[in-house]
């Protein structure tokens, strides 16, 4: 069964159109890319997966199930969201801020799970933070907050992974090490990815598969290689893109 | 995440809670030794100490106590809903209402139990009032609602302006020590501590979903926080606690604004702990705040809202540059 469908989902936000009768299904162990022009409504897309926005028609499935029906704390342990804007600015160490992650999977109301704080320690080695375990979050430079949401996300174990520019501050060593550990927690759960990028590129490496926002309804989804051609992104981008084919891949640029 | 040092910190605040509540017993014009107070509490006699303990200090020292701790909870709360450090529990117009209705009963010539009544009738006026207008136009968000009550409690204040210019000297005189917190006159009664004990429990059951919810509402709501339930609980229950507050001692400023700060410099960030940690320290500083109230002018009294900022400002102060130097 999918982890995700969409079935004719229409969605507004303002006076832009984000999409209009979106099919998909996106299986386990598979990596999406939502590509399209600023204020396209990825984010909007996104949010309206987990419910935070109201769509105009069609559903949304989780494992088959409507998400209307879904109870919250029951969605939010299998759908984790990564926002574009970070977490707030009141005083939080990192560890008490990845340990929120598990949230939704928390049993005990005063006690604190050994199981849990193995994960939420396990998440800050993944991202490499464990030496900031107790650093103030207000501390840290633009790259380790970001570190500091991802790790909340991959402490979240959720089976859909939603994320909105996941490599916004992060080096180009470190956007490298994330997509080596998300195809590693992917494999690892059985979970899917759908991820929001300004990267084209990136996407093309990374990606199995592209949903391309026209920005007026339109959309063009299914295989990268079929979505990524620079007619596509010309289009949608509204800017002239080429293409260049090395080291057996395609990369794309603007002209 | 809660550590030994966590619930070092709530011990340490138990016993300065009992120590504070033996200094504040202690203090006042009848002279009462250690040893005495130890044997009255332990056999009640009926001489002139023991009737001043009883029917004086320690339902002084308990209203004290239970403002204090109510205040402080509101606190917690308002800063979470509204998470703005510069929240109190007087933010969002609840303790002008009040005062409104408190002035208008000294002005009136009513007695003590109008008074109250009146006070917790204003409060409640302007917690409708604020929410009401806060709600009525299109979407609801958390800057609407301060603004909201910023500008409903500029509106309070010109009235308690006019109600001021207008009375007598004498009606001033108590409507000043109303306005600045003052528990001369307050008793405490099975109400106000039922509405401490259930804030508290309640916050304790939420603890988890407000640890969340203080990082924002995006993502507690991605983390399976029904935002718009604990907007409407929070807003509701930090009233509730504020209006009973100031139904006991008038508007005591401070003790909402900073002993939640104090508490989370010092490391208390966990709602778990914070909650309590709160009530114990704000209900200790209050009864601190009002031993010396009644001893440093004596035989007249300062308003304890006076004592809580000079005592509240540097002790403040220290806190935050030793968490800086952190």
């Amino acid at each position: 069964m999918a982890i995700l469908e969409l079935n004719s989902l229409s969605l507004r936000i303002g006076a832009t159109q984000v999409c209009s009768d979106l099919n998909m299904r996106l299986q386990e162990n598979q990596r999406w890319g939502l590509l399209g022009k600023n204020g396209a409504g990825k984010t909007t897309l996104l949010h309206a997966l987990i419910g935070l926005v109201p769509v105009q028609s069609g559903e949304i499935l989780i494992r088959g199930i409507k998400l209307e029906n879904i109870p919250r704390q029951e969605l939010a342990a299998g759908v984790g969201i990564l926002f574009q804007h970070g977490i707030s600015e009141l005083p939080a160490t990192v560890m008490e801020t990845v340990l929120l992650g598990r949230h939704p999977h928390v049993q005990s109301l005063l006690r604190d799970d050994p199981g849990d704080l193995k994960i939420a320690r396990d998440a800050l080695q993944d991202l490499k933070l464990s030496e900031l375990a107790d650093r103030q979050v207000d501390t840290l430079s633009g790259g380790e907050r970001q570190r500091v949401a991802l790790a909340m996300l991959i402490a979240q174990t959720p089976d859909l992974f939603l994320m909105d520019e996941p490599n916004n501050h992060l080096d180009l060593a470190f956007q490298v090490e994330l997509l080596r550990l998300l195809d590693r927690k992917l494999k690892q759960h059985a979970s899917a990815l759908l991820m929001a990028t300004h990267d084209i590129n990136l996407a093309a490496r990374f990606c199995e598969y592209i949903i391309l926002l026209m920005g007026d309804g339109e959309f063009v989804n299914g295989p990268t290689e079929a979505v990524l051609t620079s007619e596509n992104l010309s289009k949608a981008f509204d800017c002239e893109i080429g293409s260049i084919v090395g080291q057996g891949r395609t990369f794309f640029y603007p002209q | 995440m809660i550590s030994s040092k966590h619930l070092l910190l709530l011990a340490t605040l138990i016993l300065l809670a009992m120590i504070s509540f033996l200094l504040s017993l202690l203090s006042g014009s009848v002279d009462l030794s250690l040893g005495q107070l130890l044997r009255e509490l332990c056999q009640p006699q009926n001489d002139l100490a023991g009737q001043v303990l009883r029917e004086i200090r320690i339902p002084r020292a308990l209203a004290a106590f239970t403002t204090g701790g109510l205040l402080a909870l509101a606190g917690v709360i308002m800063q979470v809903l509204l998470r703005n450090p510069l929240a109190d529990p007087y933010i969002l117009g609840i303790s002008g209402g009040a005062a409104v209705g408190a002035l208008s009963a000294i002005l009136l010539g009513l007695g003590g139990w109008w008074m109250s009544n009146a006070a917790f009738a204003g409060a409640l006026l302007s917690v409708v009032l604020v929410f009401g207008i806060a709600n009525k136009f299109g979407r609801w968000s958390v800057t609407r609602l301060l603004l909201t009550g910023v500008v409903i409690s500029a509106g309070w204040g010109a009235v308690i302006n006019v109600l001021l210019t207008t009375s007598s000297s004498n009606n001033v005189q108590s409507m000043l020590f109303w306005l600045m917190g003052d528990l001369s006159q307050s008793r405490v009664g099975f109400g106000h501590l039922t509405v401490l004990l259930a804030g508290v429990l309640g916050g304790l059951y939420l603890s988890r979903s407000l640890n969340v919810l203080v990082r924002g509402e995006l993502v507690a709501a991605s983390l399976g926080v029904n935002i718009k339930a604990m907007r409407l609980l929070l807003y509701l229950s930090a009233s509730l606690l504020t209006a009973t507050a100031v139904t006991i001692a008038g508007s005591v400023g401070f003790v909402g604004l900073v002993i939640p700060h104090m508490l989370r410099l010092l490391g208390a960030r966990d709602h778990r702990l914070l909650l309590p940690c709160s009530i114990l320290l704000g209900g200790t500083f209050l009864v601190i705040a009002d031993a010396l109230a009644r001893t440093i002018i004596a035989p007249q009294q300062l308003p304890v809202g006076v004592v809580t900022a000079i005592i509240g400002v540097p002790s403040f102060l220290v806190i935050l540059r030793g968490s800086i130097k952190k």
